[in-house]
């Protein structure tokens, strides 16, 4: 019964795709098709997994409702990723089965990171999940671009993992144990000691590098702007959900005493959220506004997390799922805007109404959701997380995140206008976008999807309470 | 062998910091990748020491020594095969020449 | 006979708007026929309420609950008493009018008409929703289509009046957002149910005083108090007819409803704290939009800015605390939609047929198009407060209940009164009874026939009916004012 655990599929996969990069030469179509189906498989085997519940490995790892319901998650993610990059445009044809194994393999990693709750499988999973990401970025066939960023990816990375493995043996020497729990134990004996502190923050930086908090966001635009968009894609909704649910392990697992923390993580959310927003103002490329704007979104996700109540961590869960839907579907309209793979500015939505109305009304839905304008999933998500936050008392945090959410309103507004009007188009250049039958399918879904989920949110709601119930 | 905890936390803090100043400080990129072994090292040498010197399960610090070895050598392969991307479409692996993306 | 009436109100549209995305954009006239046909619907649900409705309770009726989010406190709960029930009556009717006014649209039919009724599902939902979550939802999922509807069929400054429009109307939900949270946390009782609240909860008077003044502004923003009332003549001037129509005359009535429903009901003593300064923003608003409207040129900042000073009135009505007061309030909510409509309208049809809305321009217009001109002029009269017309019945219970709390804000609003007289009177005089200019390089334009002028027949009876048989309306909310008022 084991067996059919999702980490076991995904390691199969990885073989699969391992197997096919070692041929020399790659049938390409056939491949393709074999690429969704693989996808499928994992995401079969995380739903049927859903249920197992156990401590394995001297209590290293961990399956529970929490981490379980987040694999599902995560390989919901990376199956939509597959499925929308069956035919990446701008990755050679000899390196492609590397791509899809680099992308299981970090998918690999994050799935053994939400389950972990001991510090060495805990790093051990995420540098899996981080060097297959290193190794994704400069796979793009594009030049320079694509060069520079994955330097400034894979540096900044390891920098910030460099630190959180010494935060880590700090931590170690001061808890005399690797375990989670153990050491989330012993915070309130802690917190008087200043190298605690030392060793806390060195040991989140880290995370904070993969969920792009302030001040590890730098790195953001940049690789973004850069890299392939399906794989952007995954990174920006995927690796970020990974990295939220570690997060959210050391909150249920510290408590209440988590609260002494309280005024670097609203420090922390309010300028996250802030910078992603202002910044997002001026982008001009499509890529560099979403990138932003993944930014802002990381911090609303934190604010739902720190309020260590069980409203706000399942409003996060919540939020985090529409997030990934979202944002994957963004990027999948980039990637069907972008000829061959190259960058879309923002001004290349124009008209998109006429070319493609089913592609327009996909933007449409995903941006608003994004922006949190209701019935979507996006805006009962932000309801959840603010009236959490108002409910556990950081009203002023809770008026900030509002307005940041209105300012935000204004850029993804303006890229949906684009859309819509016809206005500054020059003749002859609107050639129609034909969407596969698959992908028009994805369309309808997303769209359903977040429309169902955010005007009834009972169904996934009493999901995400009851996964992480033991906890409260 | 020295008894005292100390000089070994202040060694692995040192190599922590030099690390850290490597990092931010040197122009080659293989520089940077040496900067930031020493501050794995740095982290090695602190598991090795609480291992040795406090109440923990012995194997446990080791163990991560272990691993934090593993995964530096893995780091290293994955860094020294971008750096070699980068050199080919740069010509130079000097940082400060890599800024053609706005920050 | 059990049928979910409020259910079926707020689906019509919404199910129209789903037919409509599936039919061709070349089938122009069957899109306009669903869309006739899903406001006809709620049309006619909305007078089953008003006939139906025993007005000397003011109960919430028809309540139905559907579905919850357990653990939130959320509930998909519908209800309908005194206050909303003649609000729902208006928004059928300014539909089933603005649907007919457009009838002539080219240009994307498809998108236009599944935006307005996407508009009116937003409307239908706030005032037939008695949670606060779903209230929040469909106020701004009246915000959106507003945007689009403006920028793509929008005339003159479009983009900057839509981004106006938009970020201010989203600026006022999100104070209102925040004070919705509040709410929940402040009650203590684990729920976003208003009806709940409403027979519940008891604040603070510092709770009260702080929740009211944040639902003053947040509603007051969507309700073009003055000062945050600017996004309103441009929005208006630049967007179509029919969302013109439906914007002033209903969504700015939202904002009147919800500081009715949730501010001064919930909060008695936070209310009269600030009855100073209702007081002061209905009388201002009255004064200095009128102000405004004596500079203007065109004919449609002019409606804009009259529909300011008209919420001026509403604001007055509800700033004086007391039952005639209230009453006017919410008469002049539905007196106002409907004059409002019909000045959209009738300037609508003036623009299609003239191409301009400038008032030297339009010289001589009576001559030229009396039907059209003989709309304009009647609605002015109303605005004025015409005896005969329901304008004049609105703004004497407003005075009168004004004048019995202070005598200074009494006479500054008679003072606006009169200024709204000057400047309805002037329009006419030089613009429509004028002198035909030589100057003017406007084609002659084409009188109404019966097709055409239908929706003004339709909004101009609702006039003549109230002025003459007032009654009919204020026993509606009468009994609802009074147990509005039962904290004070």
């Amino acid at each position: 019964m084991w067996f059919y655990s999702v980490e076991t599929f995904l390691v199969l996969a990885s073989l699969f795709f391992f197997s096919w990069s070692l041929r020399k030469e790659v049938h390409l179509t056939l491949f393709h098709k074999l690429v969704g189906w693989a996808g499928f498989l994992v995401l079969l085997s995380a739903l049927f997994s859903f249920d197992f519940r156990g401590v394995f490995f001297q209590e290293v790892y961990v399956m529970d409702g929490f981490s379980q319901l987040m694999k599902v998650i995560l390989v919901l993610g990376y199956f939509i990723t597959l499925f929308l990059a069956q035919e990446v445009k701008d990755v050679d044809g000899k390196h492609q089965p590397e791509f899809y194994l680099f992308l299981t393999t970090s998918t690999l990693g994050m799935v053994v990171l939400v389950s972990a709750k001991d510090l060495i499988t805990l790093y051990t999973a995420l540098e899996l999940a981080s060097y297959s990401l290193y190794l994704l970025i400069p796979m793009r066939s594009n030049g320079k671009g694509s060069a520079e960023a994955s330097i400034k990816y894979i540096l900044i990375g390891i920098a910030a993992s460099g630190i959180m493995v010494y935060g880590f043996s700090l931590l170690f020497g001061l808890t005399q144990t690797t375990y989670l729990n153990e050491i989330a134990a012993q915070l309130p004996l802690l917190y008087q000691m200043p190298i605690f502190w030392v060793a806390f923050f060195f040991s989140l930086a880290g995370f904070f590098f993969k969920l792009s908090f302030f001040p590890f966001h730098a790195w953001t635009p940049d690789v973004y702007e850069a890299g392939n968009t399906q794989v952007i894609g995954f990174i920006s909704t995927v690796s970020k959900i990974a990295g939220l649910s570690v997060l959210i392990r050391f909150m249920l697992l510290a408590g209440e005493t988590a609260h002494v923390l309280d005024d670097v993580w609203v420090a922390i959310a309010i300028a996250t959220m802030t910078i992603g927003n202002l910044s997002a103002l001026i982008q001009k490329d499509l890529k560099r506004l979403l990138a932003y704007s993944s930014i802002a979104q990381a911090g609303y996700l934190l604010v739902g997390v720190l309020c260590i109540s069980e409203k706000g961590i399942s409003g996060a869960i919540y939020y985090a799922a529409a997030y990934l839907v979202m944002n994957l579907t963004a990027f999948f309209i980039i990637s069907q805007l972008s000829k061959n793979g190259n960058n879309v500015p923002t001004s290349a939505v124009k008209g998109l109404f006429k070319r493609s109305p089913l592609l327009a009304l996909t933007l449409l839905i995903s941006f608003f959701a994004l922006a949190g304008i209701p019935p979507l999933a996006g805006f009962t998500g932000k309801w959840f997380i603010f009236s959490a936050a108002v409910n556990s008392g950081y009203n002023v945090l809770a008026l900030v995140a509002i307005f940041n959410s209105i300012i935000s309103l204004y850029y993804y507004l303006m890229v949906v206008k684009d859309a819509y009007s016809d206005e500054g188009i020059e003749a002859g250049g609107l050639e129609p976008i034909r969407l596969k039958p698959a992908y028009q399918i994805y369309c309808y879904l997303s769209i359903a999807v977040l429309v169902v989920t955010g005007f009834f949110p009972h169904l996934f709601m009493s999901l995400t309470k009851q996964s992480i119930a033991v906890f409260f | 062998m020295i008894n005292d905890i100390t000089p070994y936390l202040i060694l692995s803090a040192a190599l922590f910091c030099i690390g850290l100043y490597g990092l931010l400080a040197r122009r080659s990129l293989i520089g940077i990748l040496i900067a930031t072994e020493l501050i794995l090292n740095a982290a090695n040498i602190n598991f090795l020491t609480f291992s040795r010197f406090m109440d923990v399960d012995k194997a446990v610090g080791q163990i991560f020594t272990l691993f934090v070895i593993a995964l530096a050598a893995a780091e290293v392969a994955v860094g020294l095969s971008i750096v070699l991307v980068v050199y080919r479409n740069f010509n130079t692996i000097n940082v400060e020449k890599m800024d053609h993306l706005k920050g | 006979m059990n049928l979910p009436i409020l259910s079926i109100i707020l689906l019509a549209p919404l199910l129209a708007m789903a037919l409509i995305l599936f039919v061709k954009e070349e089938n122009s006239r069957l899109i306009k026929s669903i869309a006739l046909i899903g406001s006809g619907i709620s049309f006619l649900g909305s007078i089953y309420l008003v006939l139906a409705y025993d007005y000397h309770s003011a109960e919430f009726r028809w309540v139905e609950q559907w579905f919850e989010v357990p653990g939130w406190g959320i509930q998909f709960i519908l209800g309908v008493d005194g206050l909303s029930i003649p609000l729902v009556l208006l928004t059928s009717i300014i539909i089933f009018s603005g649907v007919l006014v457009s009838q002539n649209l080219k240009f994307r039919v498809k998108e236009f008409f599944a935006l307005l009724l996407l508009l009116v599902a937003g409307a239908y939902g706030v005032l037939l929703v008695l949670d606060l979550f779903f209230f929040f939802l469909f106020y701004e999922l009246a915000v959106i289509p507003m945007f689009l509807l403006v920028n793509i069929w929008g005339t003159g400054n479009k983009t900057y009046a839509a981004n106006k429009l938009t970020l201010y109307l989203l600026a006022g939900s999100g104070l209102v957002l925040f004070g919705f949270f509040i709410l929940y946390f402040v009650s203590g009782l684990n729920t976003f149910n208003l009806k709940d609240m409403l027979e519940l909860a008891s604040f603070s008077p510092g709770m009260q005083k702080g929740l009211f003044i944040l639902f003053l502004i947040g509603f007051g923003t969507l309700s073009a108090t003055w000062p945050f009332h600017t996004w309103s003549p441009d929005g208006y001037a630049s967007a179509p007819t029919a969302a013109s129509m439906l914007h002033a005359a209903v969504l700015k009535t939202l904002g009147a409803y919800g500081i009715l429903r949730v501010a001064v009901a919930l909060f008695p003593e936070g209310a009269h704290y600030w009855q100073w300064l209702m007081l002061s923003f209905g009388v201002i608003n009255i004064l200095y939009a009128a102000l405004c409207v004596i500079v203007q040129k065109d004919l449609k900042y002019i409606v804009g800015y009259s529909c300011v000073s008209h919420m001026g009135i509403v604001m007055l009505g509800i700033g004086t605390l007391t039952q005639a007061g209230l009453n006017g309030a919410m008469f002049q909510m539905f007196s106002h939609g409907i004059m409002t409509a019909l000045l959209f309208a009738s300037v609508g049809y003036i623009y299609e047929a003239k191409k301009t809305r400038n008032l030297d321009d339009l010289k001589g217009l009576f001559k030229e198009m009396p039907k059209a001109s003989t709309f304009f002029i009647l609605a002015g009269l109303t605005c004025l407060g015409l005896p005969g017309l329901s304008g004049f019945v609105a703004e004497f219970l407003v005075i009168y209940a004004t004048f019995s709390v202070s005598y200074v804000f009494g006479s500054l609003a008679l003072l606006g009164l009169v200024l709204s007289a000057i400047y309805i009177l002037r329009i006419l005089k030089s613009s429509f009874w004028g002198v035909p200019s030589d100057k003017s390089t406007a084609p002659v334009g084409v009188d109404h026939n019966w097709k055409t002028a239908l929706p003004q027949y339709i909004l101009f009876s609702f006039l003549l009916l109230l002025g003459i048989c007032p009654m009919i309306l204020i026993q509606f909310i009468s009994q609802t004012s009074i147990v509005l008022l039962r904290g004070y």
